[in-house]
């Protein structure tokens, strides 16, 4: 009983010493270990078979929240990712695994530095943490192109111009 | 649009103070490191998005199907013998509804059903799912394995109440549960028959605390770090009354009772856990550790003094261009969660391993090795430990959402030192009662392949 009476005290003091750690962010009941969760996909996309919420709003009716038509992944964030990098020259494109890999792109406002992205659709609901988007940039120095850094900042810029043009999409089609 | 992409342009060419961007694991904050301990994939991004004054009910579910072959340690006496291959299939179920209130409060429930399929005896037809003695039996019963509500804030993090798991559970991490039918903790582990067969040490798996009444409290992330508390009053798992009608006259009081069997029963067990989630130079990072301790159910006469649990336990996930390096480690006052009898020793367990996902495909290996009291230690004739080790490898494959393979390997052993009575060097320890004599070891051979659906 002493170890629980201790273990109490600590357990209430603990929230106190991590909300000293800065902002908080809500944990979703899918991040702890769960049976419900398990990897390799659902049959009824990733929710399962959802009742309740219809409608087209990312909660899905029956047959949960895809949007998705034939694609392994969100269509509109697919949509949206290939419209938002399709300035650079396209490497490679997978509709099912959600993964798009542009070629190096050199601006012409900007000699002598390049960039190459790469764009995950993380699943088939048009959420904001539904895309990712890896930058890399090269520079050209001696005649030879060397690997610089960029900001976490313009991967963000990126990625909200990608949620822009999906969010576009979705009005449109609920609109035609 | 046009304006859209001049405007990447434009972004892009403004990077000179930029922080570096190192290579990219392929387990990011969020996705990996979502749940510590499980591996990556967009299929985890699998709660709905609701808004306030909706709700959704779902039911996911999932059926598994297995061809097993389980070399035994060889297994033969007179008057049996055991085959190596079986196949085994089930079904759970997992309703669950969620909802958000008008005022943003997050609330729902989840539950999981399943059916009774290992229940080690067979001798009533309808009742078991294993074979009968009495010929083929219908389909077993179905119950409730877990079923708890939740009412969460966004500020103030999540409050379960009811049969589910505790943060010793929820936050396990370096498990590999994701690997193949989930490493030894995994359902091909029951083909083995006997009861010293080697016994998978982490309890995180298993539902020694998960099927029973508590609340827990599970903080929002700061910075990365989580953490959750748990309070578990007796081992009902349903139940409000307090096991018994008569104080002291008959069994199955929580505090005070005359039963042996009271002995092996926990009471204010509680349990606390902190985990860390993070991107650490392009690898993902998840580390949790906790401590779970409880008090005993009292006897008034008869039966083996016990003490409480003092479990202390830590893991780690560290994935990295779609590799993952895991481990774990437990010890303390239990014997694979259950109370020790007074003065046996602590056990003290760890486990190691790694895996690499390719596409669909992951492949795995872990190992791990426990030395713990076991059945041997009973203070008065046996005082003897018993060590156990095994080996677990498997390949799983995700054929289509929702349909995927698996194909595992494992060998496992369990030894205690002969010349175990108290006092005395003859050998009296059997650790192999499947086998004529007095065995100090016994060990198994595990090969499996099997479909897993889920809905």
């Amino acid at each position: 009983m002493q170890t629980s009476t201790r273990l109490t005290m600590v357990s209430l003091l603990l929230p106190l010493v991590l909300a000293a750690c800065g902002p908080s962010r809500y944990v979703q009941e899918d991040e702890y270990n769960d049976s419900r969760y398990a990897r390799g996909g659902n049959l009824f996309g990733d929710t399962g078979l959802v009742f309740g919420v219809g409608g087209k709003d990312g909660t899905g009716g029956t047959g949960g929240t895809n949007d998705g038509g034939a694609l392994g992944v969100n269509a509109y964030l697919w949509r949206g990712a290939l419209d938002t990098l399709s300035f650079m020259p396209l490497a490679s494109a997978d509709p099912f695994g959600g993964v798009i890999i542009t070629d190096w792109y050199e601006p012409p406002t900007a000699a002598g530095e390049r960039f190459k992205a790469t764009a995950y659709i993380l699943g088939r609901q048009l959420r904001a943490d539904g895309v990712r988007v890896t930058i890399f940039r090269q520079i050209l120095q001696g005649g030879r192109w060397i690997d610089a850094p960029i900001s976490q900042a313009t991967i963000g810029e990126i990625e909200n111009k990608v949620l822009s043009r999906a969010r576009e999409l979705r009005v449109q089609t609920e609109r035609s | 649009m046009r304006k859209i992409l001049l405007a990447s342009i434009a972004v892009l060419g403004a990077t000179s103070i930029a922080q570096a961007q190192t290579a990219k694991s392929t387990f990011d904050q969020g996705d990996a490191t979502k749940r510590a301990g499980v591996t990556a994939s967009p299929s985890l991004d699998t709660m709905p998005t609701l808004a306030p004054g909706q709700m959704a009910v779902r039911i996911n579910g999932k059926v598994a199907a297995y061809f097993a072959y389980t070399n035994q340690g060889q297994i033969s006496n007179s008057t049996g013998k055991i085959s190596n291959a079986n196949t085994y299939s089930y079904i759970r179920l997992y309703p669950s509804m969620d909802a958000v209130a008008a005022n943003g409060l997050r609330y729902g429930i989840a539950a999981e059903m399943r059916e009774d399929g290992n229940t080690p005896s067979q001798t009533s037809p309808g009742d078991q799912g294993n074979i009968s003695s009495t010929g083929v039996v219908a389909r077993n019963n179905t119950y409730w394995r877990r079923a708890y509500g939740y009412v969460a804030g966004d500020a103030w993090g999540t409050v379960r109440v009811g049969a589910g798991d505790s943060p010793y559970s929820l936050m396990a991490t370096g498990g590999m549960y994701e690997l193949g039918d989930a490493n030894f903790c995994g359902d091909t582990s029951t083909s083995v028959s006997h009861a010293n067969g080697a016994p998978y040490p982490f309890r995180s798996c298993a539902g020694n605390m998960y099927t029973t009444n508590k609340i827990v409290y599970l903080s929002p992330q700061f910075s990365g770090f989580d953490m959750g508390v748990a309070y578990e009053a007796n081992t009902s798992t349903g139940g409000m009354t307090s096991g018994c009608t008569t104080a002291g006259s008959v069994a199955g009081c929580d505090a005070l009772e005359t039963s042996s069997a009271a002995s092996t029963r926990r009471k204010n067990t509680a349990d606390i856990a902190v985990r860390y989630r993070g991107v650490m130079n392009g690898a993902s990072v998840a580390v949790a550790g906790g401590y779970l301790g409880s008090g005993k159910v009292n006897l008034t006469t008869g039966g083996s003094a016990r003490e409480g649990l003092g479990v202390w336990w830590g893991g780690a996930n560290v994935g990295f261009a779609g590799f993952t390096f895991q481990g774990a480690v437990e010890g303390g006052r239990e014997d694979r969660m259950a109370m020790l009898l007074d003065g046996a020793p602590s056990q003290l367990t760890w486990q190691l391993g790694t895996s690499y996902t390719a596409g669909p495909m992951q492949i795995g290996v872990s190992y791990f090795e426990a030395s713990r009291a076991g059945s041997l230690w009973n203070g008065t004739t046996y005082n003897v430990k018993r060590a156990d080790r095994g080996i677990y490898s498997a390949i799983n494959y995700g054929i289509a959402p929702g349909l995927g393979a698996m194909a595992m390997l494992a060998y496992s052993d369990s030894s205690s030192p002969n010349g175990a009575a108290a006092g005395s060097t003859a050998a009296a320890v059997d650790i192999n009662s499947y086998k004529s004599g007095n065995q100090n070891n016994t060990h198994q051979t595990m090969a499996s392949g099997g479909l897993f659906f889920r809905w």
